[in-house]
């Protein structure tokens, strides 16, 4: 009789303690560690608002913020990495085209498809309101790795003052690379009259690969074959978008040489450079200095007016000890409220534009005008920045004869034969 | 004919007194005073860009003095970054590390200069090749030793690998090499142990040197980047080095007012410290000319 | 009952010598130990790298002398090595005769706060960290709104001179910013080095009629030869392994033309992710500075007078 009711007794405890650890599963909890790349001295403060946030919903979660320095995305990627073989174990990174496949390629990051599709229709709303291709440059062979969370492509910003003094009409939507040149060269002026411009139509200055991109995608190719699988610097359409750069400054002298720490924005402000290509983070410092007076408009075509674009998101890695928790964190960040605010307080806009379209559409109640192409540009003609798993060197090695061309100390030709040689080993898929 | 001393005595006096136009001084000065001008005038360029605003700076000809001073940079600096805590964070270290070295690198520079024990020359060749090797070489593997350690992340990490210094230890022991061993001989017959002739003899004696070697430490430190660069990514423990360069922002597109800013304040607090010290700051540097 | 005297004192001499190596042990013991820690294991821990394939992220891979080979039939660690040699040149040959001929400048008769005055604004630079100098530089050497071009071409001189893009003047961009920062150290050791010599070797050179260029070669120079070395030894080691001038300023461009040995070992590590390679290069260089060293310590005993 006893040892009855006690087998049901231990029945019953048995039970009800199975029962009680899973709904304590149901809210996950610990710590996880995120990754981030603290590239404006504001970033680590706007991250770690989005886990005071996310922490109102789940207070169990403890997210560890890591900021890894640097000024270009090579220098993420090596900060990233260097952290992992320290032997940290983050949980999630925040992440942008460029590190997408070296990440996935070394096996480091979980497929989020599972975890998508467990969710059932509760994030619908998400994929519905995105556009197709910022999820597809987070695809690797079919699967998602990292969800978008916000993006930037490159458009020119044009001085409408310096248009206005000049009688220059601004560029129209479909302006050509001729249109272009014709309004840079109005726009150049030697104002002191010594022999050299100090005023100058168009900035190229400050730059990687991806502000430099966009001349070659416009002539309708890319630095790399699509498959990622080659370097496609012989190409001539690719010599002659360099080869064009090179004359801006050299031969039209419509452009200063480049250089670093030239604060363009300041440049621009300053009446000095009429037009300079950006994404929306010059807003940010356009915004702080009270000018409006600008414009954007999208690349000039040649023939195409293909721009570049990249996007930033969120990805868990295999080796993580609480991917619930993380995954928690990744859906939290691509909910509708949180996406909000990379639209930006009224006082200080952000500079990235939000990967769900309806949110976007709140970037225009900052200038510029024509905020339209920026969420626009995907419903046409963008490319991917070029992204295969060595994207470091890639960036490296030919921004290193970019820059010789912009020195005017080699040709266009030799510069893109030898890079294209270097490269071979590089970008490769064998 | 006249003794040399005597004759020492007529030169003086003539050039004393038979003084012809300082030509070759005021000449000297000229010279020295445009060398010093291109040594200030970027702190003055940096300064200007600090506090101008933007229409001031970047323009040509160059404005050397702000007209309409403004603090917005440093506004501008200080709602980016924790930029006092980085401050801070670099002095601490420096003083931490400086104290520890005097401490390591006078005893051992003590055992290679005074001491006899086997092993001595090689062991202070071996530590002198330390010199030699590029910083680079030893990152990654401190790096990871650092992680296994548990000292990733923390000034620890700074400070350990900075306590010895081989350059400290040749520098000091060539000047106790200079001390005459009467002191200390006599110090032994009165039955002096090794380490009373150290803390009370030889240390008392390193006046100098001992100040070059902390002020070039204290230097050191304060200036160092790659490994904090590597070590640490919590702001509240990052030094000011590092901090410089999250200002610069992305693709090297950074403000220029911000940035100025900043370099203007990493510049003041060791302008003042220079100004206040630079009496026994120079007198030891130069000190350290003297003993070769 | 005197030979129980002896042995006494043998032993305690006996003694006394254990003892004080003992304590010479205490002494040296924490540099030691850190020095073992952190550099020479992670110089040997380089030596094992340097024999590996790494990239950080998945475990290394044997290669042996893989490394090695590809140093030597690496296309770029030529000029690579070539620029390196070229930017110590200058920067030891600008740094030691500016240094010198500013102290000589700075050691005649002059009101002492004139003196003073000299005195720290030449070394001022010095304690400034090289980062800030890099920045500060940077924006000096601006092609089109810098005040150096700005000022270059009021002098009639040719303008829009690009400083830091250009295989012809980023090495000199470079040098100039080297020399403004360090040559303060240079003129106050030296300065130390020219007091420490008796005014009387100059009063009987006076008397005996030598002028001053010859007393500078004959008396100066011979004394001031250890400081010389000194300064020489240290620039030379220094000079190959400038690092955050280059990086700031030019980043090693255009091409290669100011790719200094220590950037390329950052670029090939941390940019490529190629760790043993960057190990393997450091290596060589670590060589060749002690070959270097080495050599200036022979030649030394030639040109270099003790008192």
């Amino acid at each position: 009789m006893f040892r009855k009711a006690s087998l049901v007794l231990l029945l019953v405890v048995m039970v009800f303690g199975f029962v009680a650890s899973t709904s304590a599963q149901d809210t996950p909890s610990g710590e996880v560690t995120f990754v981030f790349w603290e590239n404006t001295t504001t970033a680590r403060a706007g991250w770690e608002a989005h886990v005071a946030r996310f922490n109102e919903i789940y207070p169990d979660i403890t997210v560890n913020l890591i900021g890894v320095p640097g000024e270009i995305w090579s220098d993420y990627l090596q900060g990233t990495a260097t952290l992992i073989a320290g032997g940290e174990t983050p949980d999630i990174i925040w992440v942008a085209t460029e590190g997408v496949r070296f990440l996935v390629d070394l096996g480091l990051m979980t497929p989020l498809d599972d975890l998508i599709a467990a969710e059932g229709d509760a994030l619908q709303p998400y994929f519905d309101d995105i556009a197709p291709a910022l999820l597809d440059s987070f695809r690797v062979d079919g699967s998602l790795y990292f969800l978008p969370f916000s993006w930037n492509n490159m458009v020119m910003f044009y001085n409408k003052a310096m248009f206005d003094a000049a009688g220059v009409e601004y560029p129209s939507d479909d302006w050509t690379r001729d249109d272009f040149v014709a309004a840079a060269t109005a726009l150049t002026a030697d104002r002191d009259g010594d022999g050299n411009n100090d005023q100058f139509g168009f900035s190229g200055s400050g730059g990687g690969l991806f502000t430099t991109i966009p001349w070659v995608l416009a002539n309708g190719t890319n630095i790399v074959t699509d498959d990622l699988c080659a370097p496609n610097l012989t190409d001539p359409a690719v010599i002659e978008a360099i080869q064009f750069l090179h004359d801006l400054t050299y031969v039209q002298k419509i452009a200063p040489a480049p250089g670093t720490l030239t604060d363009v924005g300041l440049q621009f402000i300053n009446g000095d450079v009429a037009m300079f290509g950006g994404g929306r983070w010059p807003i940010i410092q356009l915004f702080a200095e009270g000018f409006e007076d600008f414009d954007i408009a999208p690349w000039p075509g040649n023939p195409e007016q293909t721009t570049i674009y990249g996007v930033d998101g969120f990805g868990i890695f295999q080796s993580s000890q609480n991917p619930e928790a993380a995954w928690e964190f990744l859906k939290f960040m691509s909910s509708a409220d949180v996406q909000q605010l990379l639209v930006g307080t009224e006082d200080s806009p952000l500079g990235n534009i939000p990967a769900l379209r309806s949110v976007a559409e709140g970037i225009s109640q900052f200038p510029p005008e024509n905020y339209e192409i920026y969420y626009g540009s995907l419903d046409g003609n963008v490319r991917l920045v070029p992204s295969p798993p060595r994207f470091n060197e890639l960036e490296s090695i030919f921004m290193r004869y970019y820059n010789q061309v912009m020195a005017d100390e080699i040709s266009v030709e030799d510069a893109m034969n030898a890079a294209q040689t270097e490269l071979s080993s590089v970008v490769t898929c064998g | 004919m006249a003794t040399l001393a005597e004759r020492r005595q007529e030169t003086q006096t003539y050039t004393r007194s038979r003084r012809a136009f300082p030509w070759k001084t005021i000449f000297t000065i000229v010279i020295l005073g445009f060398g010093a001008v291109l040594m200030i005038a970027p702190f003055m360029w940096i300064i200007n860009a600090a506090f101008g605003d933007t229409s001031e700076v970047y323009v040509l000809p160059p404005k050397w003095i702000p007209l309409n001073p403004t603090l917005d940079n440093f506004d501008s600096v200080f709602e980016q970054v924790p930029y006092a805590g980085f401050m801070l964070n670099s002095f601490k270290l420096a003083v931490i590390v400086t104290v520890g070295q005097l401490i390591t690198c006078s005893m051992a520079a003590f055992a290679f200069a005074r001491l006899n024990f086997p092993g001595k020359n090689i062991l202070f060749l071996v530590l002198i090749s330390a010199l030699m090797i590029p910083g680079q070489v030893t990152l990654v593997p401190l790096f990871i030793l650092m992680r296994q350690l548990g000292f990733y992340n923390t000034h620890t990490a700074l400070i350990l690998p900075a306590l010895i210094n081989p350059f400290g230890v040749f520098l000091l022991r060539q000047y106790f090499l200079t001390i005459p061993s009467e002191l200390e001989d006599a110090a032994r017959v009165d039955g002096a142990n090794v380490f009373t002739i150290y803390w009370r003899i030889i240390l008392p004696l390193a006046g100098p040197v001992l100040t070059t070697l902390a002020i070039l430490t204290f230097v050191s430190m304060w200036n160092s980047y790659f490994l904090p660069l590597i070590m640490i990514n919590k702001p509240e423990l990052q030094v000011l080095t590092v901090g410089l360069t999250l200002l610069q922002g992305q693709y090297g597109a950074g403000a220029l007012g911000p940035v100025a800013a900043a370099l203007a304040m990493a510049i003041v607090p060791v302008l003042i410290i220079f100004l206040l010290l630079q009496k026994y700051i120079i007198q030891s540097i130069v000190s350290t000319g003297i003993k070769g | 009952m005197a030979q129980n005297v002896l042995n006494r004192n043998v032993l305690s001499y006996r003694v006394m010598k254990r003892r004080e190596t003992f304590a010479a042990y205490g002494f040296i013991l924490p540099t030691l130990v850190g020095f073992l820690l952190f550099v020479l294991g992670p110089m040997l821990a380089s030596f094992v790298l340097s024999m590996y394939d790494w990239n950080l992220l998945t475990p290394p891979v044997f290669v042996g002398l893989g490394n090695w080979q590809q140093l030597f039939a690496d296309a770029r660690i030529g000029g690579v090595y070539l620029t390196t040699a070229k930017l110590s040149l200058m920067v030891v040959t600008c740094n030691m005769t500016l240094g010198l001929g500013l102290a000589v400048l700075l050691d005649r008769k002059m009101p002492y706060l004139l003196r003073n005055f000299f005195r720290i604004s030449y070394f001022f630079p010095y304690v400034v960290s090289g980062v800030a100098v890099s920045l500060i530089w940077t924006f000096l050497f601006n092609r089109d709104l810098g005040p150096l071009n700005y000022y270059l071409s009021q002098l009639g001189l040719s303008a829009r001179t690009n400083w830091l893009n250009s295989s012809q003047f980023s090495p000199l961009a470079i040098v100039i910013a080297d020399v403004w920062k360090n040559v303060g150290f240079y003129v106050l050791v030296f300065l130390g080095g020219m007091q420490a010599i008796s005014r009387d070797y100059y009063e009987a050179a006076e008397v005996d009629g030598a002028s001053g260029w010859q007393q500078f070669r004959k008396i100066t120079l011979p004394l001031l030869s250890p400081t010389i070395l000194f300064l020489l030894v240290i620039s030379v080691i220094g000079a190959l392994q400038i690092f955050e001038q280059p990086q700031i300023l030019t980043n090693g461009g255009p091409g290669d033309a100011t790719r200094t040995v220590v950037l390329y070992i950052y670029e090939q590590g941390f940019r490529f992710f190629d760790m043993g390679y960057a190990a393997t290069i450091a290596l060589s260089l670590f060589v060749i500075i002690l070959i270097l060293t080495i050599i200036q310590f022979r030649l030394s005993r030639r040109w270099v007078f003790y008192q």
